[in-house]
């Protein structure tokens, strides 16, 4: 079951005497019940406009949509909704306590239901203590938990989470994903909607690619990293003509890319393992010396960037494969790593 | 559910979420000081009056008056009924907050709805499952509630000491309180009004105050026609007169409420005509304000 389905939704903000911008142009999706859905874009996607239109803080220029069954933007379509923006400010002078009291009687619940969803949303994302604090004292981190809280307090069916990570520190950002996780555990909704990638991952098991108003990429974030079995191949010794005459003497298409001095480091394209040990068998019989096999997988990032530049019209093209960042590599590594360590 | 438990249901909710704004905004006008500030500015008001009067009644008349209890204040051979000078007191009050408290009124609250709109904020309050109509009425009602109670202390208090201190008792001073602050709705309707289509606490309260203005501007305008002499005559003593006609019935008449809060004090019949053309100014200005919120994009 759709807890959210979006039908043509576009909209378009000026007019008249400014200028138009067309925040969004078109847009179809379906967030499935118990979905941990990511929205990727760039800055000015249209991400938050996207976002603002089904919580009905932005009227749609055109299309429809619902939001647990409900037209998007009716104040009964909010009721079992939780949100946590980007951009939040709460009065100095509240407490946590008192904030969430003013959110509990908006969401119409009886003082005995509010107290009881206070003291369970503050321990919830560890706030307890700070329930009598005033927030104008409170860090970015701790308004950030304090969003979250007022955000899981009506004991939503669906979270919506704007940049739920930003300028959070590492810690922070464990601590927030678990939380969410633990929410996702118990069968709610998750949109998350970030520019980091990183983040999305970690969390998320379907994603939308929004560039310029218009979803360009959707999908299992499995399948949207699928990658085409691809290695990088280290060797030892400088004799580029002789490793290119190894590598592709089993028909195999070899790419050479920036290496370290005496080193001499290949990007190969392989059916299978199979495939990848006859063309290590040639290497190695050429008398070369392999120094590392490594596994190379379609980041997100590099799915995100291919689809901005496909999405921008004469754009540069650096399609996967074709960014050379060192590191990154071993940063989906981590980052999957870190998936495993906290599904477990 | 049936539709018309739904319906109530609704209605419920609608109503909780009134209150918890009410509730909010005297809370925030508490928190700012604002509040505290109007109740201290009264409460030494009101000490005042209990120590500078002091009379001396007899036979329901003043026998001697006294200021700070010693200084004695010639009453001669004439007899002062005492309703007569606790009245005159009351409509000195009276006339002090149609003028000086209405003003302070509107400039402390002049903020609310601004604030309410501040990015951030009203992101988290529009996205809850309220009516935005709720949320500008409810801050609109808190704003006049924050007022009320002031109003209800410093009259009630002023009632309260001039009863003890004569015997006499002026219901009519009460309802004049209830006067000017259906005279502070009007004029704090075209602030929530500009206040919701510009954002801005200054334009809010120049908007506020000059509402106020206007109606003692208007007032002898409308009732003294000898100022159109100063145009030429033909359309444009005509166009002038028109124009301040047409403002003069469109906008609150702040003076003859001030004149009817006089009134009921001294518990002569009122002129219910400015009530009744000056309401419909506060609904459309609630109602426009209502609408314009409601169709914003935040």
């Amino acid at each position: 079951m759709n807890v959210i389905e979006i039908h043509g939704l576009a909209k378009t903000f000026g007019g008249a005497f400014g200028s138009k911008v067309e925040a969004l142009r078109g847009v179809d999706l379906d967030v499935g019940a118990g979905e941990a859905f990511g929205l990727l874009g760039p800055n000015g996607a249209g991400k938050t406009t996207l976002v603002k239109i089904l919580l009905g803080l932005v009227e749609p220029s055109s299309g429809d949509a619902t939001l647990l069954g409900h037209p998007a933007g009716t104040p009964i379509s909010r009721r079992e909704v939780g949100y946590m923006p980007e951009r939040r400010s709460y009065p100095g002078f509240l407490t946590a306590g008192q904030v969430l009291d003013l959110f509990g009687k908006l969401l119409g619940m009886d003082t005995a239901t509010r107290r009881q969803r206070i003291d369970l949303v503050l321990e919830e994302v560890e706030m307890s203590a700070w329930r009598n604090q005033r927030v104008g004292g409170f860090s970015k981190g701790m308004q950030q938990r304090l969003a979250l809280a007022q955000a899981l307090l009506p004991d939503p069916k669906v979270l919506f989470l704007d940049e739920p990570t930003e300028g959070i520190d590492p810690l922070g950002r464990v601590s927030i994903r678990s939380i969410l996780r633990r929410n996702l555990e118990r069968g709610k909704t998750l949109f998350v909607n970030s520019h980091m990638l990183g983040e999305v991952e970690l969390l998320c098991d379907r994603v939308a690619i929004l560039v310029k108003g218009k979803v360009r990429r959707a999908g299992p974030l499995s399948s949207l990293r699928a990658p085409n079995p691809e290695y990088r191949l280290t060797l030892a010794g400088a004799d580029e003509d002789g490793a290119r005459q190894a590598l592709t003497a089993t028909g195999q298409e070899a790419e050479s890319i920036p290496a370290p001095p005496g080193l001499t480091v290949w990007r190969l394209e392989v059916g299978d393992r199979e495939e990848l040990n006859q063309v290590l068998d040639s290497v190695r019989s050429s008398g070369l010396e392999i120094e590392e096999v490594q596994r190379v997988r379609a980041s997100l990032e590099e799915v995100f960037v291919q689809t901005i530049n496909d999405a921008n019209e004469g754009g540069r093209g650096v399609g996967p494969g074709g960014i050379q960042t060192g590191g990154r590599d071993e940063a989906v590594e981590v980052s999957v790593a870190t998936r495993e360590a906290d599904n477990e | 559910m049936s539709e018309h438990t739904a319906a109530m249901n609704t209605r419920k909710l609608a109503a909780t979420q009134l209150l918890a704004l009410i509730g909010y905004t005297v809370r925030e006008a508490r928190h700012k000081w604002t509040l505290v500030a109007l109740f201290a500015l009264t409460t030494l008001f009101l000490l005042g009056l209990a120590t500078v009067v002091s009379v001396d009644v007899v036979e329901g008349s003043i026998a001697s008056a006294r200021l700070f209890g010693t200084i004695p204040l010639e009453v001669g051979n004439t007899t002062i009924p005492v309703s007569d000078a606790v009245t005159v007191i009351q409509v000195a009050i009276v006339s002090m907050l149609t003028t000086f408290g209405l003003v302070l009124a509107l400039f402390v609250t002049g903020n609310i709805v601004p604030l309410t709109l501040q990015t951030g904020w009203v992101d988290l309050l529009a996205s809850q499952p309220l009516a935005r109509t709720v949320l500008v009425t409810g801050r609109a009602l808190g704003a006049v509630a924050v007022v009320a109670v002031t109003f209800a202390y410093l009259f009630g208090g002023s009632w309260t000491v001039l009863t003890w201190k004569t015997g006499f008792g002026n219901a009519g001073f009460l309802l004049a309180g209830i006067v000017i602050l259906f005279t502070f709705l009007c004029c704090y309707s075209g602030m929530v009004l500009v206040g919701v289509l510009t954002r801005n606490s200054p334009i809010s309260i120049i908007a506020g105050v000059g509402t106020w203005f206007m109606g003692l501007l208007l007032y002898p305008l409308h009732r003294y026609e000898e100022w159109t002499t100063a145009f030429r005559s033909g359309w444009p003593r005509n166009l002038a007169s028109f124009i301040a006609e047409t403002l003069y019935w469109i906008m609150p008449k702040s003076l003859e409420l001030t004149e009817n809060a006089t009134k009921a004090t001294r518990a002569e019949p009122f002129n219910w005509m400015p009530f009744l053309t000056s309401l419909p100014f506060a609904i459309v200005c609630l109602a426009l304000a209502c609408w314009w919120f409601s169709r914003q994009d935040y």
